[in-house]
């Protein structure tokens, strides 16, 4: 069955369980999403916001449940499918997960991967035209002076960017941001936040954002989603007179004396596990990284 | 249009092409630089395809001359004899490499000898006993001190100072200072100082250096006998003249299956000492037997140590409690010094001799000095130019195999675990054949010259190269590859994109220190005729001509060194 044009996301009584079912990440979740909405996830670590954007573009497989993207079954798909889900969805890592050796430029050009053939290891190997449009989106974010600096010597909050346009060179047409600023300072969040929700507008691109700042939420969502244990406790559109009271009940229920949050230690296991199997999924070869003896490391001149 | 818009630059003024830096230039001067020197090595060792394919009948007919390998009956008893000399030879070697290096450690480490003209000296030394190899300071002894096994430990003790001192110093060098200011503080004298605020850190440091410093050994013993310094390598020397060649064959296994059980012995050892508390850098208890892992046998430092380390953990007046840790070290150290003890008393060398050399070491070297330049001929010129090239050449064949090949051994690029499992296992055979050994037997094929000597640097430098680059790929974080894998790119292209870019300051590292390798090993390749300065330096050690011997010597030091200047410098540049 297609799902509507219109319907970007669609997930149905979706379930993940870690640890043969010991740990359960998301509880019988069901959300759609139409298209060019902005919607913010909220909710404390560990209550799966995480899990539930990595189950859209397929680094997680679900226990049960229905999940499809851009009338994609996702669990279903593999291979060249999948990767051509990933190509239209946006990932942004709470870590940037950027190459900090290569430049800005080289950064953003490897969103366009997914419409080359082949390995490209310098910016030389891309044509000229992509790496213009790198540069444009580089200038999107407001970057394009530091188009060949190594991202390494840049700030958290420019690297983010840098991030932002290497998703944007995607061309997505749905964008999951996964904590975007979790790992930033306040006033710098506010900025990546605006460059973020400000380029998806203006390519009419659908938004899943995960965050746990509630007053970020308010000022740039059209839909928050609260998400408490694995469930959906809070689905409400945002305009105006949304009250910030009426949002941070989802926490205030959480956590009234204090005491509660040490209820929530499995589920952060959850996200452990839950990261664990995604590198075991992503790569066949698994998690066999061999144990190296220290003194290997040393440089030895034999 | 809002605060974000820090750009000052406009978007067409931005090139579309990476700006030439620093770091690039140097990145594409030593890709030429290679490039010239590979294309000009195998040119020079007269290597080419054809040259292989025409040689191809002769290979086959002296592969069917050696099949099947064989252990000759007769020879059972004399062989088991030098595999105990190789091992206790190896073992000895290490020891005395570890014991002088200590000393010299002390000296050359900036913050125990402000005095910098001693700091230089000791340098020099260990930088000078690091770049000349093992089987070229075997070849002196040998014609100092006879034919046998005190040679072979002397050589392996020499050789080794150099590099266990250097990695040592660097320990010393990054101690912390806090302990050894406590120590200060209380009044102690400088020897005190020396003991507890700063041996007691290094330790650790010492005994994974010495381990790894003895794997190695036992790797380089078994060719030892090459040049008549005892061990298995005899046997070979012998199977080789009387062109024996299933009995050849069969020891080149015999060697392989050694290498082979000496790696699991130490790493096996490596686990259960570094695994323990010495691991965690717990001084008090494995101090003393920490020691006697080294075969550092002076009761007298021990003593001197016992009171401020075991005070630490234990109360005045009892020792420290037989914890496991504490019985599983002092049986290593205990089973160490017997070793030490074994390994003269079991190949029987007369420590008296040994003591003696040890002595004479000075005046050997004196003879070595060269006392004009009649030694500098065109031959010596010609055939060290050769040497270079088969370091180019050999470097080259070896990469252009195992940087493809170190992909599918890292454990995070393989396609898949077999795979992986697959590769690491035939990296760890190939790397088990000692190269002058396949030197042998390719000379006997293909004829003698540098062609067999590059070919068999070449294949038996694709395991370790394999191997040392698949480590590098391994330690490269996987964030950014998530990156990357998640826009919808392929395996292979997340491979270009996410980890290329990561191992390359490392891999090239590996790459210069492979090409330092290949130089030193092709020194001595002419000693069994597979071209290369070896061969003039094995004629002035049959004549007895030591200032000729001094002068090729030295002169392959300044190859090897200025080469090691060049690599660290390019490191530098491009990290």
């Amino acid at each position: 069955m297609m799902s509507t044009p219109a319907t970007a996301v669609e997930v149905s009584n979706l379930v993940k369980t870690f640890d043969g079912g010991r740990v359960r990440a998301l509880d019988d979740v069901s959300f759609s999403v139409p298209e060019g909405q902005l919607l913010v996830i909220i909710g404390l670590s560990g209550s799966g916001k995480s899990t539930l954007l990595r189950h859209l573009n397929g680094l997680h497989q679900p226990t049960s449940g229905d999940v499809r993207v851009l009338g994609v079954d996702v669990p279903a798909s593999k291979g060249a499918e999948l990767r051509g889900l990933r190509r239209d969805v946006g990932f942004v890592f709470q870590q940037f997960n950027i190459v900090g050796r290569l430049s800005c430029v080289e950064n953003v050009l490897s969103g366009a991967l997914g419409r080359l053939r082949g390995p490209r290891v310098g910016a030389w190997m891309y044509p000229k035209a992509m790496r213009r449009e790198a540069i444009e989106q580089l200038d999107r974010v407001g970057l394009a002076d530091r188009a060949w600096q190594r991202t390494d010597t840049l700030s958290g909050g420019q690297q983010q960017r840098v991030a932002i346009a290497r998703t944007m060179m995607q061309r997505p047409r749905i964008v999951l941001a996964d904590e975007p600023v979790a790992s930033l300072d306040p006033e710098i969040s506010g900025q990546v936040m605006d460059v973020l929700f400000r380029l998806c507008l203006e390519d009419n691109i659908t938004v899943l954002c995960s965050l746990h700042q509630v007053d970020l939420a308010l000022g740039w969502a059209n839909r928050l989603i609260g998400l408490r244990d694995g469930k959906i406790v809070l689905d409400t559109l945002v305009d105006e007179t949304t009250a910030h009271e009426k949002v941070m009940d989802v926490y205030l229920r959480l956590d009234p004396d204090g005491k509660k949050i040490e209820e929530y230690q499995p589920s952060r296991s959850a996200r452990a596990s839950a990261e664990e199997e995604l590198r075991r999924a992503r790569r066949q070869a698994g998690a066999f990284a061999t144990g190296r003896d220290a003194v290997e490391t040393i440089d030895v001149r034999g | 249009m809002t605060a974000l818009s820090t750009s000052t630059v406009r978007i067409d003024q931005v090139p579309l092409h990476k700006p030439w830096n620093r770091s690039r230039v140097t990145l594409v001067l030593v890709a030429i630089g290679a490039a010239v020197g590979s294309v000009w090595g195998l040119r020079e060792v007269d290597l080419s395809l054809f040259s292989i394919i025409d040689g191809w009948p002769e290979t086959q007919n002296l592969l069917e001359r050696m099949w099947a390998p064989t252990i000759a009956a007769e020879d059972r008893g004399f062989l088991t004899g030098l595999v105990f000399d190789t091992f206790f030879m190896a073992y000895a070697g290490t020891a005395i490499g570890v014991l002088l290096a200590i000393p010299l450690a002390f000296l050359a480490a900036s913050n125990v000898v402000p005095f910098a003209p001693v700091r230089m000296l000791a340098r020099a030394v260990i930088v000078f006993t690091r770049a000349v190899p093992t089987l070229v300071f075997a070849l002196v002894f040998v014609r100092v001190y006879g034919i046998g096994v005190l040679p072979g430990i002397l050589a392996i003790g020499i050789h080794s100072v150099g590099m266990i001192a250097k990695l040592l110093a660097d320990a010393i060098e990054d101690i912390d200072p806090g302990p050894r200011e406590g120590v200060i503080a209380t009044g102690a004298g400088r020897m005190q100082e020396m003991v507890t605020g700063i041996w007691s850190q290094i330790i650790p440091s010492v005994i994974s250096i010495s381990l790894y410093r003895l794997e190695i050994d036992f790797r380089g013993a078994p060719i030892l006998g090459f040049v008549g310094a005892g061990g298995i390598g005899l046997a070979i020397r012998g199977y080789q003249g009387n062109l024996r060649y299933p009995e050849l064959l069969g020891v080149t296994f015999l060697i392989v299956v050694l290498v082979l059980l000496m790696e699991m012995l130490s790493a096996i050892t490596r686990r259960a000492i570094l695994g323990s508390e010495l691991g965690s850098a717990s001084i008090g208890r494995g101090s003393s037997s920490g020691q006697a892992v080294l075969g550092v046998d002076d009761p007298h430092s021990v003593a001197m140590m016992s009171p401020a380390t075991t005070g630490a953990s234990a109360p005045s007046g009892s020792s420290a409690p037989w914890t496991r840790d504490r019985i599983k070290l002092n049986v290593a150290g205990w089973g160490a010094l017997g070793l030490l003890v074994g390994s003269f008393t079991i190949p029987d060398v007369s420590i008296r001799e040994f003591f003696t050399s040890i002595g004479d070491m000075p005046n050997v070297f004196w003879r070595l000095v060269p006392k004009d330049m009649t030694w500098l001929t065109d031959r010596v010129v010609n055939d060290l130019l050769e040497t270079v090239a088969i370091g180019f050449a050999s470097t080259f064949l070896a990469l252009v195999v195992a940087v493809p090949l170190s992909f599918f051994a890292a454990a995070n690029t393989a396609p898949s675990r077999m795979v992986y499992r697959f590769t690491r296992l035939l990296a760890l055979l190939i790397r088990a054949a000692p190269d002058l050994v396949i030197a042998v037997i390719l000379v006997a094929a293909i004829g003698l010259g540098p062609a067999a000597g590059t070919i068999a640097l070449a294949f038996g430098m694709i395991g370790f190269a394999t191997k040392l680059l698949a480590d590098n790929i391994e330690e490269v974080p996987d964030a950014p590859r998530d990156g990357v894998f998640a826009t919808g790119a392929t395996r292979v292209q997340e491979v270009g994109t996410g980890v290329t870019p990561q191992v390359l300051p490392s891999m090239l590292g590996n790459m210069l220190y492979l090409f330092d390798i290949s130089l030193r090993s092709s020194t001595v390749l002419g000693i069994v005729g597979a071209g290369g300065i070896g061969f003039l330096l094995n004629n002035a050690a049959k004549t007895l001509n030591f200032e000729v011997m001094g002068g090729i010597i030295l002169s392959i030091f300044v190859i090897v060194y200025s080469i090691e200047l060049l690599s660290s410098w390019v490191r530098r540049q491009v990290i």
